[in-house]
């Protein structure tokens, strides 16, 4: 009854089966022919294992259908769209012994497999009315429809797994906290300074006996303390959750079978705590308002009997204690050595050196000629100048030599605003303690307070000749006179008269 | 005078006059004529020259040897050499436009003869060093060319081949309205320019003397005067290792698309005439300059679709060849990839195909005796 689509083919006779632009046969819906709920928890299992449900969702419908010969089984269809979805949709059907479908009304052929890779047609359709007509390979069944499956539900449904690793999961953390026990888990978290907020949710009593709503505190806990865990985790009235996706929360200590953050079925702006042992979950539509958990911190009054002493008379500035500042040797290794001071005595050393200076170090240092002799600043370092006291610049515009640490050992800030420096000046303190201050003008750069300018003497370039170059041979031609070949004679008619084979 | 004397006059005009221009450049001044007998007395006239012109002369020798061979030095010109100066001097001098007059009919002719003879009595380059050294001296040969001018004022004008008009001629040149038209013409145009009638006799004549000059006529192969034939001498002058490499260089210093046509022209003869001996080297030949042409292209584009007729022809032949020695090379795989992919293109043109049994027969065939008459 089922043909393979053969490549070019154009004409098909399933009503609303179509060709996509592959080539592939494909109708305006896919259908997944599931045989039993484990089987379509598998499907939903494996399929949210490496992609989302929300594409599906949209125009995902799951439902009960019987055959004629009264077996159920479920029926998942959605949105074909593309060959594309539906070979994935098709791949994880197969790996869980379901079988898949394309169509658009009530006429669905299989799907394409390896055995036909542009898809099947039906040649034969089935006369029914029923809701559904399923062609595949190995049989056709007509169903008829029952009644709609509520995928919310049916996860809500389904038992949790255990798994204990999620007990040392990192990250929010729920914790719900029956009425009696809210307050002493509040001032708990407060004084163990763990930040969280709280709020509280109100479930409908349990039979028709209680009059009031239960009322339960909910932690939310964005980084629950290691030590803590277990503590909350075993203590009877206090239950943990573990956020699963958008709008639900499954408890410490155990798995959902789907993937929860890939079915976005929940209502973010509510929270369902999905509880394990078979317990029914912990619903709320929507999440009260929460507050900061110090909010609800035990308060408590000291008496009160307070007197008047404890209310200043007057005020008065502290006594000036003022030190001397001193230099002493350091041990820690020179950093940020970007200065020198060069005496006068040793410029003429330094005039030597400049011609040995790399191009860099005379591009980047600039210097300041002061009647104290030379300050040199090279803001990459200053030891490629080996002349001179070095200086570390612990604070912009502020120089101390290197290898000492300033005593007391204030701030750098603190130091430089001590001594007052006027703007636009760097500051160099010397081994005696006394400081320097040279403006930042006077600093020029090395290359050019070094170079004298020369006289110079203009000269005309001139054209290079190639020595290379050869001159053109050029025939000139001289009179033959009146007896041009005088003096030409031909050989002697011997050759052997003479060799003149040379070799 | 005495023979001697006579001799040493000779030799030093044609070494001054003659040798060390062409060589060095400038005004190249032949005649009176040398003849066949003096052309072999020359040997002792060379203490007669002056000696920095013979310093100069043979730097420049040198110069043009190393563009071949790395030498510093090369004897002065051997009694082989004297006499092919003496019969290159007569052969230009047969040109002399004055020797086509209605006195001289049949000087030209005589001088022709007696330049062949000359040729005819100077052994082959028996060494390569004797190679290089004639080439040091007649490299520059074809280079020599002709200034004819032509000048005229408002009353006549007046032709001048080959030498300088005279200064009268050309004073007042605006109130006399003088004009000066000059023409250069290459020595391959000097026999038609003068001498019609006997271009095909100097033709043979400078055909004859290249067979002295191996390394010569190879390097100006793609001229136009006497044009390129594989001879005894070139084909000898690849027989060597070491001539082979000489011979090679050679041809590289001309235009690689020139010298291609030139061998392309050169070898259709021998394939006409079957001479697979000489064709087996001859292929040797192409294929080593596919080969070097091929792996100096390497990252290059290919200039072969530029090239057409004969020089195509001798690429296609040597690429076919040269593609089937690829793996007797050494080379690296990857570098002889590179090499077959420029080399394949040739051998799959529709001339490659038409080359493939000529290829075939000399993929089996050794370089042989040599046959210079085809």
């Amino acid at each position: 009854m089922l043909d393979r689509i053969a490549l070019h083919q154009t004409r098909l006779h399933t009503p609303g089966l179509g060709l996509d632009a592959k080539g592939v046969a494909l109708g305006a819906k896919g259908l997944v022919l599931v045989p039993t709920v484990d089987r379509l928890v598998g499907w939903l299992s494996v399929y949210t294992r490496e992609r989302s449900l929300e594409d599906l969702l949209a125009s995902l419908e799951l439902r009960f259908v019987r055959s004629p010969m009264g077996t159920q089984e479920i029926t998942l269809t959605f949105a074909a769209e593309s060959s594309d979805r539906m070979d994935r949709v098709a791949e994880t059907a197969r790996l869980v012994g379901a079988f898949t479908f394309t169509g658009t009304s009530r006429h669905f052929v299989q799907y394409r497999d390896a055995a036909a890779p542009f898809g099947y047609d039906a040649s034969q359709l089935l006369s029914t009315d029923s809701a559904l007509a399923l062609y595949h390979d190995k049989f056709s069944q007509t169903y008829d429809a029952g009644k709609a499956v509520d995928l919310r539900a049916l996860l809500l449904r389904l038992m949790l797994q255990v798994d204990p690793r999620t007990r040392d999961e990192a990250g929010m953390r729920y914790i719900v906290a029956e009425e009696g026990l809210g307050p002493a888990l509040i001032h708990y978290l407060v004084r163990s300074q763990v930040d969280g907020e709280v709020t509280m949710g109100e479930w409908p009593p349990e039979s028709a006996f209680d009059e009031t709503p239960i009322r339960r505190y909910v932690v939310r806990v964005a980084d629950l303390p290691v030590r803590m865990r277990a503590l909350m985790r075993e203590t009877p009235g206090l239950t943990t959750f573990i956020p699963a996706g958008p709008g639900i929360a499954v408890e410490t200590g155990y798995r959902h079978p789907v993937q929860l953050r890939a079915c976005p079925v929940f209502d973010p702006a509510g929270m369902v705590l999905a509880r394990g042992r078979g317990d029914e979950p912990w619903t709320l539509p929507k999440l009260p308002a929460f507050g900061d958990l110090r909010s609800f911190a035990r308060i408590e009054l000291r008496s009160d009997d307070q007197s008047a002493t404890s209310i200043a008379q007057a005020v008065s500035n502290p006594a000036a204690v003022r030190v001397q500042l001193r230099l002493m040797p350091a041990s820690s290794p020179w950093r940020n050595v970007t200065a020198s001071w060069v005496p006068t005595d040793k410029l003429p050393l330094l005039r030597r050196l400049a011609y040995v200076l790399a191009p860099g170090t005379l591009r980047d240092t600039r210097i300041a000629l002061t009647d104290r002799g030379a300050f040199l600043s090279c803001p990459h370092g200053i030891e490629a100048v080996p002349i001179g006291t070095f200086f570390v610049e612990t604070h912009p515009g502020l120089f101390t030599p290197a290898g000492v640490d300033v005593v007391p050992k204030v701030a750098p800030e603190v130091l430089y605003r001590a001594l007052g420096a006027p703007a636009g000046h760097a500051l160099f303190i010397s081994h005696a303690g006394t400081a320097l201050a040279i403006p930042n003008d006077a600093f020029v750069p090395l290359e050019t307070a070094i170079l004298e300018a020369k006289s110079w003497e203009a000269v005309t370039a001139q054209t290079i000749e190639s020595a290379l170059a050869e001159t053109p041979l050029e025939l000139k031609l001289v009179p033959v006179g009146v007896f041009p070949l005088a003096g030409a004679a031909a050989l002697p008619d011997d050759p052997a008269a003479q060799d003149h084979g040379t070799g | 005078m005495a023979r001697a004397e006579r001799a040493a006059a000779t030799g030093k005009r044609l070494y001054e006059r003659f040798l060390a221009p062409l060589v060095l450049g400038g005004d190249v001044t032949p005649g009176p004529a040398v003849g066949a007998r003096a052309a072999f007395d020359l040997d002792g006239a060379l203490a007669a020259v002056d000696t920095d012109l013979r310093s100069q002369v043979d730097l420049a020798r040198v110069r043009v040897a190393r563009r071949l061979v790395a030498v510093d030095m090369l004897d002065g010109p051997s009694t082989s050499e004297w006499a092919l100066a003496a019969a290159l001097h007569d052969m230009v001098h047969a040109l002399h436009p004055e020797l086509d007059g209605v006195l001289h009919r049949s000087a030209p002719d005589r001088l022709l003869a007696l330049a062949e003879q000359t040729i005819g009595r100077v052994a082959p380059a028996t060494s390569l060093a004797d190679a290089v050294s004639r080439h040091a001296f007649f490299a520059r040969a074809f280079e020599l060319r002709r200034t004819d001018t032509v000048v005229s004022w408002w009353t006549g004008s007046r032709t001048f081949l080959g030498t300088a008009p005279p200064s009268r001629l050309l004073a007042w040149p605006e109130v006399r309205r003088v004009h000066t038209d000059a023409t250069t013409v290459p020595l391959a145009e000097l026999p038609s320019a003068s001498h019609a009638g006997r271009a095909e006799h100097f033709r043979r004549v400078v055909a004859r003397w290249l067979e002295k000059v191996p390394l010569t006529d190879l390097a100006t192969c793609s001229r136009e005067l006497a044009p390129f034939a594989w001879t005894g001498a070139t084909l000898g002058l690849f027989a060597t290792p070491r001539g082979r490499v000489l011979g090679l260089r050679a041809l590289a210093l001309g235009p690689a698309a020139d010298v291609d046509a030139a061998l392309g022209r050169a070898t259709v003869a021998h394939v006409k005439a079957s001479a697979w001996e000489n064709l087996a080297r001859i292929g040797d030949i192409l294929a080593e300059r596919a080969l070097t042409a091929a792996s100096t292209e390497l990252g290059g584009p290919s200039t072969d679709r530029e090239v057409e007729g004969d020089a195509h022809y001798a690429r296609v032949l040597g690429a076919s060849l040269a593609l089937g020695r690829i793996d007797t090379l050494g080379l690296t795989p990857q570098a002889a990839r590179a090499i077959t992919s420029k080399l394949m293109p040739l051998t799959q043109s529709l001339r490659g195909r038409d080359l493939a049994e000529v290829v075939r027969r000399l993929a089996v065939s050794e370089p042989g005796a040599l046959r210079t008459e085809v």
